[in-house]
């Protein structure tokens, strides 16, 4: 173990072509916030020889409504977290993002860290990513000469592992804009208000004469990768809307999940944890979509 | 709290300001790691990454010629003199010192924890010693290793110490034990019992570990570091550790960040004053967290049974309590602890018939020590819920219970020679219930509470030492003196780690000696130029070290109105001070300020000069106890096992309240503590390599302010005739009630009882599937 970091390059450039040509996701690492890479270099788990600073590119720190793109929301590389969670096209158009951004109580760290590094860091429990799933965003990343784009639920491959290349950069998440009529609930359970989640869940919905019209679940900090409970989800579009299915649907959920044990609880718990809070994440949420305004699902 | 102060008094009962807040609070105070000495290097250890291994070989050549490496040293080249890490031991009586083990050295031959002191570096700075770690080459035979004291204690099991025949580091008997237990329990109506352990707290302290360390040309020994008994520490480091002699080792105690019993314990002196000896210049050893929860303090792990026999009315006829100690690799404060367990949690209650016994073990575990409590958080845990199943077994009300059974005045105290001089535990009971609003909320035995969130109400007592009396050495001295311009130096010896100490021997000194609270200085953190005393532990410095302060101050304003007496020309019995003014009671326009008096004494052109100046001690075989007691209302959710506490009530037997709000910031930091040591802080092991998992602040989880319930403290003032104005200690106290009360709640909410501390919504909603309750 060690106080200081080991001797390192330090690249700041200027755009995006010279950043992509410099980082190769091993030797040469981007830097957004530094939040997880500095960490992990004083803990030696990353040893770098280059870090490539991203904050001197220009254009990467926006949050904006594109208005020609169908509303879709645009978070830049460098928006930091207190950035979107405080923006007000965010906190008014996609509250369940808001909502998990919230969940993460250091102030220190949603000032320095970044979105689109939060995401970078591949790890399970990110709060953010369960929202982004449930969101349908997507993630733009570009390459040498090239750009690309993919759901983020293509995006985590492992533990720590993203679909990020050697040569490449994630540029922008785009989030597109909400279903009419739906609504999001984001729950986590964790030891301690600033601490990671043991289980993070973000739903949306969205009702059509007592049956969902549009449902996506998604489950953190239980499996390798965030996941999406698409069983679960094709549960609820099939079935009329009431406690019980709320419930079958969470079975469903927990069945897609392969949690751990680790120094935050036990696999058993979060398996059964997943069952409690994907059930009230849809129950409030379904409140939220005005489900029960006027009509129960099985009279409609 | 009410903020007026007593009638009688312009400081004490006052919520003044700390002398040393404004530094800390700007970050002008500056901490043993902010100190640079001309010339001074920068040392780091390398640790084990074995949890048992033999070190064959010590290849140290890279590391020396790296350019900027002073010196590398193993355990080769450190003196072969055996010690305890546990610098408090310096004050116990020589017969108990004896059962100390010295088991300790500066740096190891064999590694017995993952995170033990293989070698030393001292270097330019800290990158060039850190490249020197990694240069030196060890070779280590790796041994089978054993992380469970039950293990430890199996035949066969590998001994952690070369040389014993097993791992049995200690065995205790309770001092106190009395009567035939297995006749009484025979003969009771009813026997309640309880088995669980606690958690390895860790102190946390946000300063880590520091220590600078240099000789000079004759010889003589310095150390800065965050000690809180630097004068234990002082004599340690020159009759243990070396053989130099107390006079060759000055003590500086820089501001210390925290402390909560760590610092009772040598850190990182040791090697500083090694590599500073063998570079012959200043050296500053540093670590890192993950080093410090790998390491050398953590609250002992203490896995206990406790018996509780009652009578027909409700009478307690017999306790019985059983300790096994996991003292990691080192022995440290795992003998202590285990004693002051037996003897605070077997003090609260009357019984007849008393058995306890403690049993200390060995294992590949990192060193446990001494934590804020020390010994009462872990044993109250298991009695205080052995006593509820006492209550419910007889059908009484806990509070009733406890009120019915609980030590009072004239009864002997928790260290059984000595008598308890005043007991307010009867009000604290009563008042603590009135603010939990306990005959609203528990409605009895079996309430079969339904729903998903339930809420419970649960109590715990206490009684906890105001100081070492009894116990150990307990002496403390202080020194006052009256400057030219009435203003007061108070130098004594506390360790200041953030509670407030200094404003409170302050006030209490500028009370007795008739001065204003601004004007007494306390002057402390040398050796040099303090006196003799056993240091911040013990809960002890408000009262021992307030009592030597009071003494001087009222010898200093003696002299005073004698002196005074004969400037105004009248007799010295009609005279008082008050405010830094002398004046006659019968008429105060008749007086002086004693800056005259002080000025006159010191630029005194005749033969009558005097520096005003008085010695003040305390010396007690007594410690005054403390008493306490706590409730919590919980609310727990079934389907999550979460338990969310509504509120926690501390109502504390304080005596005198010298400096309410720093009593009540005591207090509600304590509970703070007590509650992260009952709900989330885990020092988690690795069982099948030793290895410490939760080794940062992102694994192992304190509360913050955001989880922290509504905390109501109630000051219980009825003055003890022994403690100055009146006083009590606090320091250690507001931990002990919170788990159990917790505890009990849970059971009074749910029907459930968790056996090991944390309780996590995991084992909660473990308990309430074996119970068949929940969803």
């Amino acid at each position: 173990m060690h106080r200081a970091l080991l001797p390192f390059e330090f690249s700041e450039p200027a755009s995006v072509e010279e950043a992509v040509a410099l980082v190769d996701g091993g030797r040469a690492r981007a830097l957004a916030g530094g939040v997880d890479l500095v960490l992990k270099m004083r803990l030696r788990q990353e040893t770098p020889e280059r870090v490539v600073s991203l904050q001197k590119i220009a254009g990467l720190d926006h949050v904006r409504v594109d208005a020609h793109g169908g509303g879709a929301l645009h978070i830049g590389a460098l928006a930091t977290l207190r950035q979107v969670e405080q923006s007000a096209a965010v906190t008014q158009g996609w509250p369940l993002l808001a909502e998990a951004i919230a969940s993460i109580v250091s102030m220190q760290t949603k000032v320095m860290g970044t979105l689109v590094g939060n995401l970078c860091v591949g790890t399970p429990a990110s709060d953010v990513a369960p929202a982004l799933f449930a969101l349908g965003a997507r993630v733009k990343i570009a390459g040498v000469g090239d750009e690309r784009d993919i759901a983020v639920e293509d995006f985590f491959l492992g533990p720590g592992v993203t679909a990020v290349r050697p040569h490449e950069l994630v540029t922008e998440v785009v989030v597109p804009a909400r279903p009419v009529g739906s609504a999001g609930r984001f729950l986590k359970l964790s030891k301690t208000a600033d601490d990671i989640a043991k289980v993070n869940v973000a739903v949306s919905v969205a009702f059509s004469r007592g049956t969902c019209a549009h449902a996506r679940i998604a489950i953190g900090s239980a499996a390798p990768t965030p996941v999406r409970a698409v069983a679960a989800e094709e549960l609820l579009l099939r079935e009329d809307w009431c406690p019980a299915t709320a419930k079958a649907a969470a079975e469903a959920a927990a069945r897609s999940v392969r949690p751990i044990s680790d120094v935050r609880s036990t696999a058993d718990y979060r398996a059964e944890m997943v069952k409690v809070l994907v059930r009230d994440a849809l129950t409030q949420a379904a409140d939220g979509a005005g489900v029960l305004d006027g009509h129960d699902g099985k009279e409609a | 709290m009410t903020n007026e102060p007593h009638s009688e008094f312009s400081s004490v009962g006052k919520s003044l300001a700390r002398p040393d807040v404004a530094a800390k609070a700007t970050g002008a105070a500056r901490f043993s790691a902010d100190i640079a000495l001309p010339g001074m290097l920068i040392g780091r250890i390398l640790t084990s990454p074995h949890a048992h291994a033999r070190i064959v070989a010590i290849d140290t050549s890279r590391a020396k010629a790296l350019p900027g490496v002073a010196a590398v040293i193993t355990h080769a080249d450190v003196p072969k003199r055996g010690f305890t890490r546990s610098v408090m031991a310096e004050g116990l009586p020589p017969f108990a010192y004896e059962t100390e083990n010295l088991d300790q050295y500066i740096l190891s031959d064999k590694a017995r924890y993952i995170g033990d002191w293989v070698a030393a570096v001292a270097a330019v700075d800290l990158y060039v010693a850190e490249r020197a770690l990694d240069l030196i080459e060890v070779e280590y035979e790796v041994l089978p290793a054993v992380f469970d004291p039950e293990d430890a204690l199996a035949p066969g099991a590998p001994v952690v110490h070369k040389g014993w025949k097993d791992n049995v580091a200690g065995v205790i008997e309770h001092p106190f034990n009395r009567g035939d237990l297995d006749a009484a329990l025979a003969s009771s109506a009813h026997v309640a019992e309880f088995s669980g352990r606690n958690s390895r707290q860790k102190q946390a302290h946000m300063e880590p570990d520091a220590a600078i360390a240099s000789w000079d040309d004759k010889g003589r020994l310095t150390v800065w570091s965050p000690s809180q008994n630097a004068h234990l520490a002082k004599k340690a480091m020159g009759r243990r550790v070396f053989d130099i002699g107390e006079g060759n080792v000055r003590w500086i105690t820089p501001a210390v960040g925290g402390g909560f019993g760590a610092r009772l314990s040598f850190g990182v002196e040791p090697v500083a004053a090694m590599l500073a000896k063998v570079t012959g210049r200043p050296v500053k050893v540093l670590v890192t967290r993950e080093e410090d929860f790998n390491g050398w303090n953590s609250r002992t792990e203490q896995r206990q049974t406790i018996r509780v026999g009652v009578g027909e009315a409700g009478e307690i006829t017999a306790i019985e309590q059983d300790v096994l100690s996991d003292s990691g690799a080192y022995f440290s404060h795992s003998g202590t602890i285990s004693a002051v367990n037996m003897q605070s949690t077997l003090g609260v209650m009357r019984s007849p018939v008393v058995r306890g016994k403690a049993l200390m073990v060995y294992t590949n575990n990192p060193t446990a020590s001494g934590m804020r409590g020390y010994g009462n958080p872990e044993g109250s845990f298991i009695l205080q819920q052995a006593l509820d199943i006492a209550a419910e077994k007889c059908g009484m009300d806990p509070v009733d219970f406890r009120l019915k059974n609980a030590r009072g005045p004239g009864e002997p105290s928790m260290w059984e020679p000595q008598a308890i001089t005043t007991c307010a535990l009867p009000e604290c009971i009563r008042r603590g219930a009135v603010a939990i609003g306990w005959d609203q909320k528990w409605h009895g035995w079996g309430a079969g509470k339904e729903g998903r969130y339930r809420r419970g109400v649960g109590m715990s007592i206490m009684t906890h030492a105001s100081g070492a009396g009894g116990f150990l050495l307990e002496h403390s001295t202080a020194v006052m003196k009256l400057d030219e311009d009435g203003t007061a130096s108070l130098s004594v010896s506390p360790c200041e780690m953030g509670q407030g100490i200094l404003g409170v021997l302050a006030q209490i000194a500028a009370e007795g000696a008739g001065l204003r609270y601004e004007d007494v200085r306390t002057v402390t953190g040398d050796t040099d130029v303090t006196l003799f005393d056993i240091g911040t532990h013990a809960s002890r410095s408000t009262y021992a070290i307030g009592n030597a302060a009071l003494d001087a101050a009222r010898k200093v304003k003696a002299i005073v109105v004698e002196r005074a007496a004969r400037m105004l020309g009248v007799e010295s019995e009609g005279l008082d001070v008050r405010d830094g003014r002398v004046f006659a009671v019968a008429d105060s326009s008749v007086g002086v300020s004693v800056a005259e008096v002080a000025h006159a004494g010191i630029y005194e052109y005749g033969t009558d000069a005097r520096h005003i100046m008085a010695t003040g001690k305390h010396q007690s075989v007594m410690h005054c106890p403390n008493f306490q007691a706590g409730f919590a209302e919980i609310e727990v959710d079934v389907e999550t096992g979460v338990i969310k506490v509504l509120k926690l009530v501390i109502a504390h037997d304080i005596g005198r309240a010298i400096n309410p709000l720093t009593v009540e910031g005591c207090l509600e930091g304590g509970a703070a503590q007590g509650l992260g040591y009952a709900l989330t802080e885990d020092l988690v092991i690795d069982k099948g390599t030793g290895k410490v998992v939760s080794d940062s602040f992102a694994t192992y989880k304190m509360l913050s302010a955001l989880d922290m319930p509504e905390v109501e403290v109630i000051l219980v003032e009825e003055p003890d005739p022994t403690g100055p104005f009146g006083a009590k200690g606090v320091g250690e106290t507001g931990i002990t009630n919170v788990a159990p009360a917790i505890a009990n709640a849970l059971y009074d909410a749910a029907g459930v009882r968790v056996h090991s501390l944390p309780i996590t919504p995991e084992k909660v909603l473990e308990a309430l599937r074996a119970h068949g309750a929940g969803a």
